[in-house]
């Protein structure tokens, strides 16, 4: 090759074939990655073992070993706590490596929660059934969940490799919960009657929160998915607070809760098992990886996670997500949107192909539809007709629920009422479930005709208070067309009995903002919330927030204007509510409460309800290990699965 | 030419500036905002929505001020520092979005457009010159239902047979093990390997469409006594074709290409969200849904911008080609 490399007019054949071929050898040597044909990911993490290589375990991952040997992190002792918590393996200790494939649907970053994010004070156990140690060491309840001490552990360290300790606990409380401009409004969790909450620093490793008042349910508001706060380092977030920093600009604010955004920005330290890598808002795939100084250990005392790396592609249909499942890309999901009934036969096909079996899980929701018919409707005439007892068992009786279930649910769950599910601790009883469910033209027209409209036109149409045929529009969110799948036939039933059903759908927003308007007659949503987090969110018991029947007089719960105070069997469940499930942190005073708050629920009827959903499920691949099996579950967003079913422990073999 | 291309750019003014205020006002037109999204999201997974946290949110995004106050904000920031604004749904600069998912949609945008033309020119000068030969009917047929096979359809229908006959995994424009990998030739194949399949869904209705247009222009040149004269002179016929007829009917390529720079931006959107792609298609939609104000608008202000300009070039390019189109302005 001569020096005609440089002008481009004159190059031969032969000079052409020469530089090819320096071109092709060039992408031989090693080093030299532009013209390779593997993936290039030598500054990122290598994605799981080679296939043929043994199964590592030790004290620590290959990966991190091979990092302590280069200098560049210390010996897994100096990374661990003095006392590390200790993960008992499900079936057995696993072994290190691989990367769990997962997906998400669109930029919802739930599942995110519900896996990688879910690291706080306390936890949930596995089973749902009582509030265990994380972070702290252990933790204690004072004067009936007025004062909480947590106890922190020493030498635990956030995932830079800083100490994590009370002051990154109080730098929260002062620099943020106390910062008017960063939290203009407490959350409600974490005030009692607009009163903040004191936090204190014993000693660098011993927190008291003190709240006025009892509030004996703070420790389940903080176990669940999204909890009101979390744990953030103080060492890196002083710079970007205008108290420590005061160059910082009038926006700094905003700026700072971008700095906190765990998701989005990858340099904030967290305490977490993996760590990300790109930010969420790349929008088509998030990698995690394990985080060095993870504070958990399985009884060996091997450093969790067992697991590499946690990806997650993003998918805005369900159509390729569901593809993707079935072809075996998928380890481990479970959400709701994609594990539907609907769903089953596709994913269930794909099993022996797709190397995937679908392992039950339960719902803890109580009703697929909740029919709420508003009580505070702004209509007198309406307000009396609702409000009126009788007329709603009329309606009630008057939906055939054995043929919305056979047609709309595909044959899954039985008839119930928005009552709490037979399996919680807290009511034994079926008997606020199946009240009025059974179909009796009959009996809707006699309950009706005893609040009072026995009146009916020519058509057979039964009259209001106003001489005028009643009329009931249903607002229903366009984005449940099984809802208003179902409605169609309670409109037929509802006809038969003399009351015209019509059919309103709406953007979730406009819903919501009609009925924050308080301009609706009934609206429908799904009745979630039916199992122990009932204790925490009790609003299908009376209205409080989120639910839907009621809007003033949940205003007048939660504040708020307009609002209107409740009928006196509300205030009654309102005020045993806060006496004795806020106000004690006595379980058995607490489910005693509930139960009598049930049955008050369950004498008024504020709401009904047409079925109790079939189980769902959780697709699981067979080379992901230690995952719970069938019915261990739940589908919950108070009890985050499967991060309390300590997915640090879970591993991957035989790909 | 000059006073031409330069009395165009200064209609151009006002009419981006209007662009930006229907865009605003369109996307501010529908009920509640991106917290009353937020909020029905929220509810909907089951976490209770209360006051103060409503109030902190609609600070924190400063969604209680006046709707011009909002606009101002906006647009002053994008006209003086290029900055597009936060975009409340993915908690980032909308510039970063952006800067992410351009390149990606450009080059599905132009190499769909090459394979469109690579397809269309020579068939649709072919089915013109051999009017009612067979290929002509067989291009044409392949072309009309091409058309009328809505895109999102062939997207799943081609999705699902490379799922169930090929193992692909589907969506996306790379495999799980490239998508984070660097830039080599192996990630280069690897996307071309994917890129096929939105190029071809994509391709087939413009694809269609194109033919047609030159197919019907250039019948009616080649009717023209011009044509029959030239032909009559014992020119070849190649050559009457291309020299004349063929750059007149060509009209409708260079008018549309004030249309090819929108669509880099916008893409297909629905094409894209079927197949889970990371262009700005479906950027744009989820962000019209959940009312993400800045990075809806950004978006659309962008693509209308890029449209406008797009109708600049292609005036400019149609007064070169057609002296007609020139003579209107003296």
């Amino acid at each position: 090759m001569t020096g005609n490399l440089g002008s481009r007019r004159d190059i031969s054949r032969k000079d052409f074939l020469a530089l090819g071929g320096v071109l092709a050898g060039a992408s031989l040597l090693p080093g030299c990655s532009a013209f390779s044909m593997d993936p290039d990911t030598a500054d990122r993490s290598r994605s799981g073992r080679k296939a043929g290589a043994a199964p590592a375990k030790g004290k620590e991952a290959p990966m991190l070993a091979a990092r302590v040997k280069a200098g560049s992190l210390p010996p897994v002792d100096k990374r661990l706590p003095a006392n590390p918590r200790v993960i008992q393996p499900l079936e057995r200790a696993g072994v290190y490596g691989g990367t769990w494939r997962t997906v998400e649907a669109s930029t919802d970053p739930s599942w995110l929660w519900m896996t990688v994010c879910h690291d706080h004070l306390i936890s949930w156990d596995p089973t749902w059934s009582k509030i265990i140690p994380n972070v702290a060491e252990s933790y204690e309840i004072r004067g009936d969940g007025r004062e909480y001490v947590f106890k922190l552990r020493a030498g635990m360290k956030w995932s830079d490799g800083q100490l994590f300790t009370a002051d990154d606990l109080l730098f929260w409380y002062e620099k943020i919960y106390l910062n008017k401009e960063i939290t203009p409004v407490l959350p409600s969790t974490l005030q009692i009657n607009g009163k903040p909450l004191v936090v204190e620093k014993q000693d660098d490793h011993t927190v008291t929160f003190r709240f006025p008042e009892p509030n004996a349910v703070f420790l389940q508001n903080l176990a669940i998915h999204g909890p009101p706060f979390r744990l953030l380092p103080r060492h890196y977030l002083e710079q970007f607070h205008k108290d420590s920093n005061p160059g910082l600009g009038d926006d700094w604010a905003q700026k700072f809760l971008e700095k906190i955004d765990e998701l989005n920005n990858v340099d904030l330290p967290v305490i977490t098992g993996w760590v990300p890598k790109n930010p969420h808002g790349d929008g088509d795939r998030q990698v995690w990886e394990r985080n060095p100084y993870y504070f958990k250990v399985d009884p060996d005392g091997s450093q969790l996670p067992y697991i590499d790396k946690v990806v997650f592609t993003f998918f805005q249909e369900q159509g390729p997500l569901i593809l993707q499942a079935a072809n075996g890309d998928v380890d481990l999901y479970m959400r709701a949107e994609v594990t539907t009934p609907k769903n089953r036969p596709v994913l269930a096909r794909g099993q022996k192909n797709g190397g995937y079996k679908l392992v039950k899980v339960k719902d803890p929701t109580h009703n697929t539809i909740g029919i709420c018919l508003n009580l505070t409707h702004e209509d007198p005439d309406k307000r009396k007709m609702f409000q009126n007892k009788d007329f709603r068992i009329g309606l009630s009786h008057a939906i055939n629920r054995p043929q919305i279930i056979d047609l709309v649910f595909l044959g899954q769950g039985v008839p119930w009422q928005t009552a709490p599910r037979p399996e919680v601790p807290f009511y034994k009883s079926d008997d606020m479930g199946k009240q009025y469910t059974e179909y009796d033209l009959g009996l809707a027209r006699q309950h009706l005709e005893k609040a009072g409209y026995a009146r009916t036109d020519a058509r057979g149409r039964r009259l209001g208070a106003d001489g005028r045929p009643i009329v009931i529009s249903v607002l229903i969110q366009s984005r449940y067309p099984v809802m208003i799948d179902a409605m169609e036939f309670v409109k037929g039933t509802w006809a038969k009995v003399g009351v015209e059903l019509r059919i309103d759908t709406a953007s979730p927003e406009l819903v919501g903002t009609r009925m924050d308007a308080n301009k609706y007659d009934c609206t429908l949503d799904v009745g979630e919330i039916g199992y122990v987090d009932m204790l925490t969110d009790p609003r299908w018991l009376f209205a409080t927030g989120g639910s839907s029947y009621a809007p003033l007089w949940s205003r007048w719960y939660e504040g708020g204007a307009p609002k209107e105070e409740p009928p006196e069997a509300m205030r009654r469940q309102a005020a045993i509510y806060r006496q004795k499930v806020v106000g004690t942190s006595d379980v058995d005073t607490q489910y005693a409460g509930i139960r009598e708050i049930i049955e008050i629920a369950r004498d008024e009827f504020w709401t009904m309800g047409i079925s109790r959903p079939a189980s769902s499920y959780a697709i699981v691949s067979d080379r992901i290990h230690n995952v719970p099996g069938d019915d261990k579950m739940w589908l919950a967003f108070k009890c985050p699965y499967p991060a309390v079913t300590n997915i640090s422990q879970y591993y991957l073999e035989g790909e | 030419m000059l006073t031409f291309v330069l009395r165009r750019v200064l209609y151009m003014v006002p009419t981006v500036f209007l662009i930006s205020v229907v865009t605003f006002a369109i996307i501010s037109l529908p009920p509640g905002d991106y917290l009353t999204t937020l909020v029905a999201q929220m509810r909907a997974q089951g976490v209770q929505v209360d006051a103060g946290q409503l109030a902190t949110l609609e600070q924190r995004y400063g969604l209680g001020q006046p709707l011009y106050v909002q606009y101002l904000k906006w647009i002053s920031a994008i006209g003086l520092h290029l900055d597009f604004g936060q975009s409340f749904q993915y908690n980032r600069p909308v510039a970063d979005l952006l800067a992410q998912r351009l390149p990606l949609t450009i080059v599905m945008a132009l190499t769909t457009l090459v394979f469109t033309w690579v397809i269309a020119f020579p068939v649709g000068l072919y089915s013109a010159v051999r009017q009612y030969s067979l290929g002509d009917y067989l291009f044409t047929t392949i072309g009309f239902l091409g058309l009328a096979v809505p895109n999102f359809l062939i997207a799943l229908v081609l999705m699902y047979l490379g799922y169930r006959f090929f193992g692909l995994s589907v969506g996306g424009l790379f495999s799980p093990t490239f998508a984070d990998a660097r830039w080599n030739l192996g990630k280069v194949v690897d996307l071309l390997g994917h890129l096929w399949v939105p190029v071809v869904v994509l391709g087939t209705a413009g694809t269609a469409g194109l033919i047609r247009i030159l197919r019907n222009n250039l019948l009616d040149e080649l009717r023209k006594p011009y044509v029959v004269a030239a032909r009559a002179r014992g020119i070849r016929e190649r050559k009457i074709v291309v020299k004349y007829p063929l750059r007149i009917a060509m009209n409708p390529f260079v008018s549309t290409i004030g249309w090819i720079l929108p669509l880099l931006v916008s893409g297909e959107v629905i094409v894209a969200q079927v197949l889970s792609l990371p262009t700005t298609g479906p950027l744009l939609l989820s962000a019209l849904l959940s009312q993400d104000m800045y990075l809806a608008g950004s978006l659309i202000l962008i693509v209308s911008v890029l449209t406008v300009i797009g109708t600049l070039l292609s005036d400019i390019a149609l007064a070169w080609l057609d002296p007609r189109v020139r003579l209107g302005d003296r």
